[in-house]
């Protein structure tokens, strides 16, 4: 089955009250026990600070494309407040329907309807898929308190009690309330059914020895044995009277103990509370108020108190007192509404409407040690009456046979849920829509629903600088070859960091292929959940690009990333600190997101070991291996050639040229190349070297001395057109190759080596460094050198020399190239098609 | 010094003021709205906004027929 969750009564202040809890728990219990289904949660986009939470909770139970966010239509200058939310409803259950669900769940009809960024209804614009609903109570309907009775809320209330009729299944927390619902309204009792909560594992025995509980009692002020409360504020929860009831025991009893009450309560409810035990006579340090606390100190207190107590007046399930028996407290509640049926031990129960009821269950539990020890132990055994697991596998029973009925898929595609969505809202407002609401609906619409998947490729760097070096030429060609590449599921969409966010840059690539130049502004991204990013970027440093990452993967976008080497941290010595430590920085953002492709098995191989060192706590990081293209490019702007170019290659031609290919960087080996060559040199050998490549970083003093070399011109030649801050030209570089006669590549480490797979595609011969990467590349088809000095290089390049003079000398024609095709192929299979 | 004194007194009445919190909630939400709306503003030019505007353009049109 498909099930799709409303988490709306996660994502409002409901979230820390007994209803969110029993929605988070059930929604837990599903995702966890129902892996056979496909279960999306759908979160509100406009509470966005729930989003990260609850992606969180769920982060190891469910896949993140199946957290969606739908986006209510920003309207709310353009029609009346009913206009609004009848258009926000028909959204939020449309965007449920392009999900294909079989079944849906509400967690609570009732809760998040005060927050006017929410919507809840049932079968007003989706009349097929069936719905499902947690019923907790009709407090808010039958006994308003204050709040309950500001603005149109019982209207809302009473439209929402309409929406239970279409419902499939209703599950009422308990008896009671099914009773109270069935009292109050018309409908079938066949369709509600009792589903009693269940209770958070965390609430168990914990065994505290008595230093520990001392000092954990200490945090909350907690200095003698305690009766506990916990729960909300509101009037029927009778905290008044409890307070008065505290105050009525002996003095003897009351000394020795604290009344505490645990849980968020407002400043005001605060105030009162202390207020009223002052008018009654309780020290101030005598009535202990905890403020919010975690579950897992909240089980602590359970344990430790001497007494749980709950004298609530009206309650639809009663989540505490079920807590508190599940951590082996004694537990005594009052005997009205749902408790008796959930606490089921007559001994425990007093009157709520009494002082004296309630002071005498207190006085006489807190006396007697036997009855204390029968109610812990017999709350024990009623909690176990209650499971969310249980919950889960009914839920999945009732919801099976609902759907296995006749019911037809709400809606085709996108296209035609727009369309109804269109004819919807034009019903809502009458003519004429403003064009400012059409927009705004537009947009609404444009966010919920995508046209298709979208592969989104980040190009910031060549939007910002277009620089055509290294990483450069690589992004560029996976990137036109990808964007050629038809999909049927997946849209190639280019995208652009700016500020703080991303943005469409699809008007890029049409100025990037064409090269006219129009200054454009790109609309913001819309992204969706089950996207996928891919991130060619070597590394950032910017804070704000990490989080617009982290943003998109909230909106459940995977964000994959090129790793093209971790060399600043294994060759740290020759990078700047900064660099290093941004890079280190960069990379453990990294193991958080959805999986690194790397260019090679070495990476691969060395980004995993690092991965296990460093960040063991992380989900393991999906590495895949893609390989690198090596044909040569056409675009035209990269044919570009300097005006002494021809005299310069013209030079190189005349005699054996070892081309060594790199930006001039220390640990690329220009400079052990240099000395070698002028040893070779002054032993007559008469041979050239040229380097191609632009400046790299921390080079000044390379290119100083490739500069002052008495050979330089001659014999030694560096083709870096200086008009060109970006280096030397596609084209430019294939000439140098065809005038070479090897490929010398001393390079003491590489993601990759770009520049053997090119040497190979124009026949060169190879003298490579021996190391792990560079055998990957080249396999047997290379000659190989150890060593660090000028002479170790001379050495080799004299033996190859002798090698290549009888013909004997390895060939490269066997390496293994692909295609920049071929490559984007094989990428764009990892990212969408994961194994 | 008798301005910043009189601002911080004129906090003060405010913050003393009934509703003064539910008021500055308002003021703060209606802020992101405006936030969002400007930045949503900018996808007017979405290639998939503009279809859709076309798809609510014609629903209305066939609404008035």
């Amino acid at each position: 089955m498909r099930i799709v969750l409303d988490m709306q009564p996660l994502q409002d202040e409901s979230r820390h009250r007994g209803i969110g809890s029993a929605a988070l728990s059930m929604a837990k219990a599903l995702c966890s026990n129902g892996k056979e289904h496909t279960i999306f949660l759908a979160l509100n986009a406009l509470l966005e600070e729930t989003i990260g939470d609850i992606r969180r909770e769920f982060k190891d139970i469910i896949p993140p494309s199946q957290i969606c966010l739908w986006y209510p239509p920003l309207v709310d200058e353009y029609l009346t407040e009913d206009e609004k939310n009848n258009i926000t409803q028909a959204v939020r259950e449309a965007f449920f329907a392009s999900l294909k669900p079989d079944t849906i769940l509400i967690f609570a009809l009732f809760l998040p309807c005060w927050n006017p960024q929410t919507a809840t209804s049932v079968k007003k614009f989706d009349k097929n898929t069936p719905v499902f609903v947690l019923h907790h109570d009709l407090i808010p309907l039958l006994y308003p308190e204050k709040a309950h009775k500001e603005g149109n809320f019982q209207k809302i209330l009473k439209d929402r009690l309409n929406d239970m009729e279409p419902c499939s299944k209703i599950f009422a927390v308990s008896q009671y309330s099914k009773d109270e619902l069935l009292n109050n309204t018309s409908l079938d009792e066949r369709k509600v059914e009792v589903l009693h909560n269940g209770y958070n594992p965390i609430f168990r025995r914990i065994h505290l020895s008595s230093g520990e509980r001392k000092s954990f009692l200490a945090k909350f002020g907690i200095k003698k044995d305690y009766i506990l409360y916990a729960g909300g504020e509101d009037e029927r929860k009778n905290l008044h009277r409890l307070i008065e009831a505290f105050a009525c025991l002996e003095q003897s009893l009351r000394s020795h103990c604290h009344l505490v009450f645990a849980g968020k309560m407002s400043e005001k409810a605060v105030k009162n509370l202390y207020k009223t035990a002052k008018i009654h006579g309780i020290a101030g340090t005598d009535l202990v108020m905890t403020g919010f606390v975690s579950v897992e100190d909240l089980a602590k207190l359970y344990n430790c108190c001497s007494l749980f107590v709950f004298p609530s007046l009206r309650e639809g399930f009663g989540l505490p007192p079920l807590e508190a028996m599940a951590c082996g407290a004694p537990v005594v509640v009052s005997n009205v509404s749902s408790l008796p049926e959930i606490v089921n031990m007559p001994a425990a129960f007093f009157d709520p409407f009494s002082v004296s009821s309630i002071r005498d269950k207190l006085a006489e539990v807190l006396t007697n040690a036997n009855l204390r020890k029968e109610l812990a132990e017999a709350g024990l055994k009623e909690a176990e009456r209650f499971s969310w697991d249980k919950n889960a596998l009914k839920f999945f029973e009732v919801a099976a046979q609902v759907s296995s009925g006749a019911h037809l898929p709400a809606f085709g595609d996108n296209s035609e849920i727009i369309k109804k969505l269109a004819e919807y809202a034009v019903n809502i407002k009458q003519n004429p829509l403003f064009p400012e609401l059409t927009e705004a609906l537009a947009i609404s619409f444009a966010q919920n629903f995508p046209k298709r998947k979208q592969l989104l490729i980040d190009v910031s760097e060549l939007v910002i600088q277009d620089m055509k070096g290294g990483i450069r030429r690589i992004e560029r060609n996976i990137l036109i070859n990808l964007i050629s590449m038809p999909n049927q599921n997946y849209e190639i969409v280019p995208v652009y960091f700016c500020y703080d966010a991303f943005y469409d840059a699809r008007f890029w690539i049409k100025k990037f292929l064409d090269d006219t130049d129009k200054s454009i502004d790109y609309p913001p991204l819309i992204a969706y959940a089950g996207d996928i990013l891919l991130v060619m970027e070597l590394f950032t440093d910017s804070d704000s690009y990490i989080s617009a990452l982290q943003n998109l993967r909230s909106k459940g976008v995977a964000v994959k990333v090129i790793v093209y080497d971790i060399l600043p941290l294994q060759l740290s010595n020759v990078y700047e600190d900064t660099f290093v430590q941004n890079f280190e920085r960069w990379l453990s953002a990294v193991v958080g997101f959805d999986g690194a492709v790397c260019i090679s098995k070495t990476v691969a191989a060395e980004l995993a070991d690092w991965v296990d060192k460093n960040a063991p706590d992380k989900k393991k990081l999906k590495i895949d291996v893609f390989h690198m293209g090596s044909d040569e490019e056409n675009a035209k702007y990269s044919k570009d050639m300097p005006e002494d170019a021809v005299d310069i290659l013209d030079k190189i031609a005349q005699k054996p040229s070892f081309i060594l290919v790199s930006t001039i960087e220390p640990r690329k080996g220009h400079l052990q190349a240099l000395k070698a060559f002028n040893i070779l040199w002054e032993k007559g050998e008469d041979i050239n070297l040229v380097f191609v490549g632009k400046q790299g970083w921390l080079a000044d003093k390379i290119v100083k001395t490739i500069k002052k070399d008495k050979m330089s011109g001659e014999r030694l030649f560096w083709l870096s057109d200086p008009k060109r801050k970006e280096g030397t030209s596609e084209k430019y570089l294939n000439e140098a190759y065809k005038a070479s006669v090897c490929l010398i590549f001393p390079s003491t480490g590489e993601g990759f080596g770009l520049p053997i797979v090119e040497a190979a595609r124009h026949g060169l011969p190879l003298i490579l460094r021996d190391i792990p990467i560079f055998r990957e590349v080249a396999g047997d088809n290379a000659y190989y050198f150890s060593g660090f000095e000028g002479e170790d290089l001379a050495h080799a390049v004299a033996e190859w020399l002798k090698l290549y003079k009888e013909g004997k000398h390895p060939k490269s024609d066997n390496i293994k190239r692909y295609t920049w095709k071929e490559s984007a192929e094989e990428l764009l299979n990892i990212l969408i098609n994961p194994k | 010094m008798r301005i910043a004194l009189l601002n911080r007194f004129a906090r003060l009445i405010l913050e003393y003021t009934p509703n003064f919190r539910k008021k500055l909630k308002n003021i703060k939400e209606k802020g992101l709205y405006n936030e969002r709306k400007r930045y949503l503003g900018k996808l007017a030019d979405n290639e998939w906004v503009k279809e859709i505007k076309g798809v609510l353009i014609k629903a209305s049109e066939r609404g008035k027929s």
